[in-house]
């Protein structure tokens, strides 16, 4: 760390731990994907992991910042501490289901990290590269699907944990939000990674109509055994 | 009955995980499709203290949660994937691929003994392996010097840090960052920089650290970081082909062993010069 001034509020220069997220093959869209799935979630108030922009030799990447706490690294949650995760932070894990849906998420499986034992209640998101514009390989096939009625995530750690309630109530949240917000997280005044301006602008556009329909989707898949009674 | 042979792992704490410098914390062993996991602070299957393990990794006591979450999981992992032993030693050894803060090894063959409970020898394999570095030198280190620093109230000194990384940003060259056990940063008022030199290790590592405590005072006071009379060196008994290497830190710091009778005045003296 380094001292920046004698102020009052004695602000230092350090760095801190971040895992750094850039486009790949995998996820050709993956950087603008995190960047508007964390813009998202905050503006909905869904637990995910902060993070920014930074670039990485000159690419745009995205730094994806440590929950909880930046030197230590949580156990990654196994599949049979799902229901305890499930139990111990039912709101979030119906805000991170909701979420999921509404954003086309499907590789949430272990991307979360939970603290299960201690009095710290820590529970976030990680990881949303594929979802977004990279529901699909080709970001028009995305918009496609996002724009259905279709549920997108078939498989989740949570489907059957969740408390159908909560889900819905979280979807009803999620569609309430303003429309204005939900472009502004989408819409970026440069390209960001490989995604331009007006891919940005279509991705707001399918994510409007997905934020119509989300309480209808959910309510549809609750007969299919995605929440718990 | 015959002896039976089970596998056991050693699971590490690794704090540098390019320097994968790991520090015994557990063992887990394996038995005919079960496993048992005890580790470092483990009073029992609930319970674990983190001090013995803060002890050893440095780190500050804010990290405790952060082990007793990481014991936790382990325990889990030998209950619920302990019946199939390649699948959950597969888990194990994955923990390095993925970067975590502990990682584990396999650590070998050991015998049971028919009329043996399980928990017997996993409690004496864990003395072998792990007890070593809770209770060794370094330990008893670590416990004066925590006695030292309660008793001179330095946590509570206004800016100080524990595990402090200072960054100089030099005009035209290379930012150089220096590490320190301790720094007291106050609002107002001297900095204190503290390093620790252990002198019971080996020729080499001892050198090494005092050439890194030389280098980080010397170019802390080119800096205009810290004074010669606010940086100390916390050290302990030496031999004297040791002692001549820390008579040459007293060229930058004050040396102060931790095992004198006057270490806490001697601390007091530099720390609040104008007290009696």
């Amino acid at each position: 760390m380094r001292q920046l001034s004698k102020g009052s509020t004695r602000p230092f220069a350090c760095s801190i731990n971040a895992v750094l997220k850039c486009d790949c093959d995998e996820a050709p869209q993956g950087t603008y994907n995190e960047l508007v799935a964390v813009r998202l979630a905050q503006t909905l108030h869904v637990p995910i992991a902060n993070g920014l922009m930074t670039d990485r030799g000159g690419e745009d990447a995205f730094a994806s910042l440590h929950i909880g706490h930046s030197d230590v690294k949580l156990p990654p949650i196994k599949q049979y501490q799902h229901r305890a995760v499930a139990y111990r932070y039912p709101e979030e894990v119906a805000a991170l289901t909701a979420f999921d849906i509404f954003i086309g998420n499907v590789d949430r499986h272990q991307n979360f990290i939970a603290s299960l034992v201690t009095a710290y209640l820590i529970f976030g998101g990680i990881d949303h590269g594929m979802s977004l514009l990279n529901v699909e390989t080709e970001p028009t096939r995305s918009l496609a699907r996002l724009r259905s009625r279709e549920l997108i995530v078939n498989h989740h750690p949570f489907y059957q944990l969740v408390e159908g309630a909560r889900l819905t109530a979280w979807a009803a949240r999620i569609s309430a939000a303003d429309p204005r917000d939900i472009q502004e997280c989408c819409r970026c005044t440069t390209p960001v990674g490989s995604v331009p301006v007006n891919l940005q602008q279509e991705l707001a556009e399918a994510l409007l109509s997905r934020q119509r329909q989300l309480p209808e989707i959910i309510s549809i898949n609750l007969r299919r055994p995605i929440a718990a009674t | 009955m015959t002896a039976d042979h089970n596998d056991f792992f050693i699971i590490q704490y690794v704090r540098d995980i390019i320097r994968q410098e790991g520090r015994n914390i557990g063992v887990m062993l394996f038995l005919d499709r079960e496993a048992r996991f005890y580790a470092l602070g483990q009073v029992d299957r609930q319970t674990t203290d983190p001090e013995p393990f803060l002890a050893v990794s440095r780190l500050p006591s804010s990290a405790g949660w952060f082990y007793q979450e990481w014991i936790n999981w382990f325990h889990e992992l030998a209950e619920n994937e302990g019946c199939e032993p390649i699948n959950l030693q597969n888990q194990l050894l994955e923990l390095d691929e993925q970067g975590s803060p502990f990682i584990a090894k396999a650590g070998g063959v050991i015998t049971i003994e028919p009329e043996e409970p399980p928990e017997i020898t996993l409690k004496e394999l864990f003395q072998q392996v792990v007890g070593k570095s809770g209770k060794g030198t370094k330990g008893e280190f670590l416990s004066r010097l925590g006695a030292l620093m309660a008793s001179l109230n330095l946590r509570q000194e206004p800016g100080f840090v524990e595990d402090a990384e200072i960054e100089f940003l030099p005009v035209g060259q290379p930012a150089v960052t220096l590490r320190v056990p301790f720094l007291i940063d106050p609002p107002s008022g001297p900095r204190t920089v503290f390093k620790i030199v252990r002198t019971k290790t080996s020729a080499d590592a001892f050198l090494r650290q005092v050439s890194d405590a030389a280098h980080a005072f010397r170019y802390m006071s080119d800096h205009g970081f810290a004074t010669r009379d606010r940086c100390i060196v916390l050290t302990e008994r030496a031999s004297n082909e040791k002692l001549t290497q820390l008579e040459y830190l007293s060229s930058f710091a004050h040396v102060v062993s931790i095992n004198d009778a006057n270490a806490f005045s001697s601390l007091e003296r530099i720390l609040k010069p104008s007290s009696p």
